[in-house]
């Protein structure tokens, strides 16, 4: 004897049914939650930062046929040297190849000496071509930790710069090692180089002054050639008028007038700071670079310029790797806006 | 899948400069300061044998408490048992109903290679279901247990329903298959409902689900194990031939009806009527009819599989990705997401990324089409089973159906003949 | 004729045939056990610092923990991992921190170099400090899954929805896919 049930039972087919329903919707719809903004790390509102003091425009572009360029370096004669992987490329000054030498292993960085002798800074010594491009003079190998990342030539020394052991090296042209300079020095007065990235540069100013980075201050340092500290100045700050990040800049050189142009890394931009350390105008921001936050080449490269040099008329060339080309730049003539 | 794997692997060749090596010696220090070493645990892991060797005492002591001892009590201690073991001490991973996943893809999927245990934690179940029935389900699942020990006042759902829901099941089994052949991802792991009270944490949308079927599973018994989990379909088919499967009299029937609302999943098949409900014409005409459907029937589910490519061509995340980068392009949404943004700062150069995802739907044809006709041909399957007439004297067992839950054996009056001679 | 349970008969025949096929099947599609344990691992080359790993794992908080590879770290007064960009003073204040939860610790050590260590009771494996340790500095802060944290999911839930496809499974003897000084991508 079946009573009727208190709930029908068709009811429980549509509580099944609802059910059913409600877990494969909610199945459809689940997502996992997004990071909020307190998880991004956002840089991309500094990019812009001197946008309204850019003075200078990319006039011109080398292509490079050349792997992995790491160092540039103007010539005497208005053109340049760039040296990459295994090789040292010549051109001149419209940018077209004009020499093509051989290297064995890859150059970190390249100078021409007032006797057109070139010197090579491999990853722990110096490497002499004569100005035909063959081996003139290898000298003495350095520590295990030595890694240079520039060379300068003055009229009477080589300039070398070791990030590895962080301390610039003096040498005279037939290689005898005249000096160490920069190396911390309580007494004279010397802070020492911070360098935690390989990035120690070495430039002269219009006045054959030795002049070096020191990224992990913030500043540039000037030497005498016996070693001690001329000046100094830091400045720290992810504005244009200061140096972003934990190593900036990480390339530097003169410019006729004294003036310093100076790359960094992180947000990549270049930029050229009077005498006076005041901002003299804005040469290239992320965005013209390849590098503003969301750009394939700022995902896999945070330092794209490798190296900057400015040539015999003036223009501030800085050498792009990732794109490998050098790129020109010229001063705006007052056209401005 | 295969091919973006090797982009990434160019990607990492060509951003190795930066990474790959880091050859720039580090500050010395003047103090004797030393660098503190990097905090790297080993893995917490708890012995696979450990796993195996539970489950497969577990369901030892199953079968033997459901066809031999016949105590519900017993079972509902192991479904304890595995709840705090496999659930909540192991949260759910390795599981059996996922493993056939892994199983799936070592042979048809992306080739990865399957751990021993995975694919122990797969066979064992259809083992002792190949033997015993459906005593995995009983008592050793942890997703089961769960719904076994919430199932406190269960009610028969009519079976015209059961029949009909249960389909669902197969249409999971059916896309998970599709989901791993075209390399989409795990759809059983991923709609774990039950797998966030384990781990005490999940998605959201998920533990409102687990909720939802653990709280209608009060009244509603075990609805995962029926009518949603893919495993389940193949320990059905299994279960079907199984040697020592438990039956609701331990000895003969005696046809007193007092189990016909025992059984909460329907799985208790009720003797036929005396005289034969129609003549053997009829039945050999409704045979012959279907046998003559059936390619028709597979015919038309496989179309429909295939013209439903492009709606599940957006199960696989490569395709979602295209569908947001065109959207993103065509200016049809605003912003974007992270994966665009991620897309849009690596080297795939957008093209790429399209052809990749129309090869894709393309794979989808084939795996909708391979899914429509697997569903056609459970439908049909399903229909011919009801059509087929059975002569049935005693109230028996469907063997597919039942989850050797043992809540049948109270209802059943007569002793057992070793009771009863005792 | 009755069949008594007991014997073995032609079903039972087919039954232990199954069985073995089977066997044999789960065996191959094991690989023969070769690679042994796999584990989900990132790797830190292919990381894009989304801020998922924080957000997608099953497990809450994260197993993803920021680990610091000091051989590689420059130890910087300003940290492009620690400070803000907008950061006023080099110091600890917390004002200056980027990373939401306070996890990354500094210390003095000797001029002009600061020690960084992350507390892993804290850590929530967002990627912030990562970011900002790769874009300014040399990358030694990486996020990793820790082994005893980690559940090792058949599907990990990281790995499904890394837009940068950078988690993967490894086999346990390579695992701690660490940055490390002087080799290409290590392993420990």
């Amino acid at each position: 004897m079946d009573q009727k049930p208190l709930i029908p039972r068709w009811a429980w087919t549509v509580l099944a049914a609802a059910v059913l329903a409600a877990v494969v919707a909610l199945f459809l719809t689940g997502k996992p939650k997004e990071p909020g903004p307190s998880f991004r790390f956002d840089t991309s509102n500094f990019e812009k930062t001197g946008a309204a003091q850019k003075r200078f425009r990319e006039t011109a572009r080398f292509a490079l046929d050349l792997a992995n360029p790491t160092g540039l370096a103007a010539t005497a004669d208005g053109g340049l040297l760039v040296c990459g992987e295994n090789t040292l490329l010549v051109l001149d000054a419209a940018g077209k190849e004009t020499a093509r030498h051989a290297v064995a292993g890859t150059p970190e960085c390249a100078a021409q000496g007032p006797d057109g002798r070139i010197y090579l800074g491999m990853r722990r010594r110096v490497v002499v071509l004569d100005a035909a491009g063959a081996v003139a003079a290898e000298w003495p190998e350095g520590n295990e930790r030595a890694y240079l990342t520039s060379i300068a030539a003055d009229t009477d020394c080589v300039y070398a710069a070791d990030a590895g052991n962080r301390v610039v090296l003096r040498y005279g042209f037939d290689g005898a090692l005249l000096g160490e300079i920069g190396r911390r020095d309580a007494a004279r007065e010397i802070p020492g180089f911070v360098v935690p990235s390989p990035h120690l540069e070495v430039a002269l100013d219009p006045m054959t002054g030795l002049w070096a980075n020191n990224p992990g201050r913030h500043g540039l340092e000037q030497y005498r050639p016996d070693g001690s500290l001329a000046s100094s100045w830091y400045r720290a700050g992810m504005t244009i008028e200061g140096f972003c990040g934990c190593c900036n800049p990480m390339a530097i050189a003169f410019r006729a007038d004294g003036s310093v142009v100076t790359a960094e890394k992180g947000l990549v931009r270049i930029k050229v700071l009077a005498p006076d350390q005041s901002l003299a105008g804005v040469v290239a921001l992320p965005e013209d670079l390849g590098a503003a936050s969301g750009e394939a080449a700022a995902a896999e490269d945070n330092a794209p310029v490798r190296d900057l040099a400015v040539d015999a008329r003036g223009r501030i060339l800085a050498l792009h790797g990732p794109w490998r080309a050098v790129l020109v730049y010229e001063e705006e003539q007052d056209a401005a806006g | 899948m295969r091919r973006a794997f090797l982009t990434c692997a160019v990607l990492v060749v060509l951003a190795g400069g930066a990474w790959a090596e880091f050859r720039f010696p580090m500050p010395e220090f003047e103090s004797g300061y030393t660098r503190p070493p990097m905090h790297l645990p080993p893995p917490a892991v708890t012995s696979p044998l450990v796993d195996v060797a539970l489950l497969g005492g577990l369901m030892a002591v199953t079968a033997w408490a459901v066809v031999k001892r016949r105590s519900r009590a017993w079972v509902l201690s192991v479904c304890a048992v595995s709840v705090l073991y496999f659930g909540f001490y192991r949260k759910g991973c390795v599981c059996s109903v996922g493993s056939l996943q892994n199983v799936l893809d070592a042979f048809i999927g992306s080739g990865l290679a399957v751990p021993v245990v995975v694919s122990v934690f797969f066979l064992l179940p259809l083992v002792f279901a190949l033997w015993f029935g459906r005593v995995f389900c009983a008592a050793v699942c942890p997703l089961g247990a769960l719904q076994e020990l919430c199932a406190v006042r269960p009610v028969q759902v009519p079976r015209a329903a059961e029949q009909v829901l249960g389909l669902l099941a197969y249409a999971y089994l059916g896309l998970t298959v599709v989901g791993v052949v075209t390399g989409s991802g795990f759809l059983i792991c991923r709609y774990d409902p039950f797998v966030g009270f384990f781990r005490l944490g999940g998605e959201l949308n998920l533990l409102l689900a687990g909720g939802l079927l653990l709280a209608s599973g009060l009244v509603i018994a075990r609805p995962y194990c029926r009518w949603l989990c893919p495993y389940g379909v193949l320990l059905r088919w299994v279960s079907m031939v199984s040697k020592w499967h438990a039956a609701v009299t331990p000895a003969s029937c005696i046809q007193c009806r007092l189990c016909e609302s025992a059984c909460p999943v329907n799985a208790i098949e009720f003797p036929t009527p005396a005289d034969r409900p129609e003549r053997r014409g009829a039945g050999v005409r409704r045979m012959l009819v279907l046998g003559a459907a059936l390619p028709v029937v597979l015919l038309f589910a496989a179309g429909a599989g295939w013209s439903a490519h492009g709606w599940l061509a957006r199960m696989h995340p490569v395709v979602r990705l295209a569908d947001r980068v065109a959207a993103e392009d065509a200016g049809r949404v605003t912003g974007t997401t992270i994966d665009s943004e991620t897309f849009r700062a690596g080297q795939q150069p957008v093209a790429e990324l399209y052809a990749e995802a129309a090869g894709l739907e393309e794979r989808f044809k084939g795996a909708g089409a391979g899914f429509g006709a697997f569903m056609g041909l459970v439908v049909w399957g399903r229909v011919l089973r009801l059509s087929r007439v059975r002569v049935r004297k005693d109230y028996e067992i469907d063997k597919g159906a039942c989850v050797s839950c043992a809540r049948c054996f109270a209802y059943c009056p007569v002793e057992r003949e070793s009771d009863a001679q005792a | 004729m009755d069949k008594k349970d007991a014997d073995f008969d032609r079903r039972d025949f087919l039954r232990a045939a199954a069985v073995v096929a089977a066997g044999g099947g789960a065996w191959l599609a094991a690989g023969a056990g070769q690679a042994g344990r796999m584990v989900w691992q990132i790797d830190p080359a292919k990381c894009t610092q989304c801020g998922r790993c924080a957000t997608t794992c099953v497990l809450n908080p994260s197993a993803v923990k920021c680990v610091h590879s000091t051989e590689i770290c420059g130890f910087c007064d300003l940290c492009g991992g620690y400070l803000l960009p907008t950061a006023k003073a080099q110091d600890t204040g917390a004002e200056n921190e980027l990373c939401p939860v306070a996890a990354l610790k500094r210390r003095y050590v000797e001029e002009p170099f600061f020690e960084y260590t992350v507390d892993e009771d804290l850590c929530v494996g967002c990627a912030k400090c990562v970011k900002g340790c790769a874009q300014f500095g040399n990358g030694s802060l990486h996020l990793q899954i820790k082994r005893d944290l980690c559940l090792n999911c058949n599907e990990c839930a990281i790995a499904r929805n890394c837009p940068s496809k950078a988690v993967a499974q490894i086999p346990l003897r390579e695992a701690y896919r660490v940055k490390s000084f002087g080799a290409p991508e290590a392993g420990k």
